[in-house]
């Protein structure tokens, strides 16, 4: 009897084992999201952010993907490869022509993580102060700000690019197996990273994805009491963003996430 | 006839010009950010606030750059979201006041930088025009 059961459960299993491997971003969707066509790569990615962890593989591989697509339909989005300003409009700070750059600002919006995407397109000036600064293990000291010196701008938004995508895939070796979106979005507010930090309270207060387990009691129970401690930082983005995620007792940053409506 | 439409003329553009004059404009907010160094983190380098502004009102922001004579001239981003409402350059120009009028009741965040990343020291007023 006992076999039978154990022979009727694994079978059970591995009917649902083929289920479990093939959840990936469809094509079509993968398509949406390389497209050139600025609303559709926006509604691709934020389908794609719903997907949560199961993604993320299919990204790490689209951050080998030099290719560009330039945008069309951009409307008022200013964003590096805007040509015209017109005083208003959604900010990004990525290039997402270029189609590893697409993926490392999704990969970063979805994970709550400082990459260093955003920092390709800097003004020139500063570009050395930024791989010093994200890049301290590899890029400190004065010799290294020398050798830095002697580059080009372009070479050296090349060297951010390539090594935005190192961290990111160093990050996803030592997470995949067992990353999910809400432990993310806790260690995000934990860490030391003032971007990440910003980024996962900017996610509270704004995100509209959805984040499996984010629910009023988690957080109550998990937390609240980090974002306390976050209203007390000395960088007012931190600390106001903070303030306004306590402030809301209604929980309307909840209502506005998918999946969490009426919770 | 020509009497009573010159009067009825005379009598609107009295309480036209009145209405102007009587324009009041409410001080709500002193925004006051000096910056004396510059920081390799970003966010140290910018004023950040979030004020909550009413549908259909209207409100009026003045910068006063330079004070002590610190060079940077201070460029305000009013956001919600990641969406850009309205700031005070746009393209090579430059405004040192600006109105804003609100068609959405909600919290704006206003973001603060000095212009070319230099060491600045500003006042911002925020007033309620009525």
């Amino acid at each position: 009897m006992k076999r039978i059961a154990f022979i009727v459960l694994w079978t059970i299993v591995g009917l649902n084992m083929p289920a479990v491997a093939e959840v990936k971003i469809p094509d079509n969707l993968l398509n949406q999201f390389k497209s050139n066509d600025w609303p559709t790569v926006l509604a691709a990615k934020e389908s794609i952010e719903n997907m949560e962890a199961a993604g993320i593989p299919q990204l790490m591989t689209m951050l080998n993907d030099f290719t560009v697509r330039k945008l069309k339909n951009t409307g008022d989005l200013i964003y590096p490869g805007t040509r015209k300003f017109y005083g208003h409009g959604q900010i990004l700070d990525y290039n997402i022509d270029e189609i590893c750059i697409r993926a490392g600002w999704l990969l970063e919006d979805l994970a709550f993580q400082n990459f260093g995407f955003a920092g390709i397109n800097i003004p020139d000036q500063e570009l050395t102060d930024f791989i010093q600064y994200n890049y301290k293990e590899t890029y400190s000291g004065e010799p290294n700000k020398q050798n830095l010196d002697n580059m080009s701008a372009g070479e050296k938004r090349k060297l951010i690019r390539s090594l935005s995508i190192k961290k990111a895939q160093e990050w996803w070796s030592r997470s995949s197996g067992n990353w999910n979106r809400l432990d993310a979005l806790v260690e995000s507010l934990q860490s030391a990273d003032e971007k990440c930090q910003a980024k996962a309270l900017f996610y509270i207060r704004n995100g509209k994805t959805q984040c499996t387990g984010l629910t009023k009691t988690f957080y109550q129970t998990r937390l609240e009491s980090v974002i306390r401690e976050l209203a007390k930082n000395d960088l007012k983005r931190i600390s106001e963003n903070a303030k306004l995620i306590l402030m809301d007792m209604d929980y309307e940053w909840l209502e506005l996430k998918s999946g969490n409506k009426g919770k | 006839m020509r009497r009573i439409t010159f009067i009825i003329a005379l009598i609107s553009a009295f309480l036209g010009c009145s209405s102007a004059y009587g324009q009041k404009e409410i001080f709500i907010k002193q925004i006051a950010f000096k910056l004396a160094i510059i920081s390799d983190v970003d966010y140290e380098n910018e004023y950040f606030l979030t004020m909550k502004f009413n549908k259909g009102s209207t409100y009026k922001f003045k910068i006063i750059n330079h004070l002590d004579n610190y060079a940077g001239q201070a460029i305000i981003e009013l956001m919600d979201a990641n969406t850009l409402i309205i700031t005070n350059q746009f393209n090579e120009k430059y405004y040192e006041t600006f109105n804003f009028v609100c068609n959405k009741t909600a919290f704006y965040d206003i973001l603060v930088r000095f212009k070319d990343k230099r060491p600045g020291n500003s006042l911002i007023d925020i007033l309620l025009v009525q």
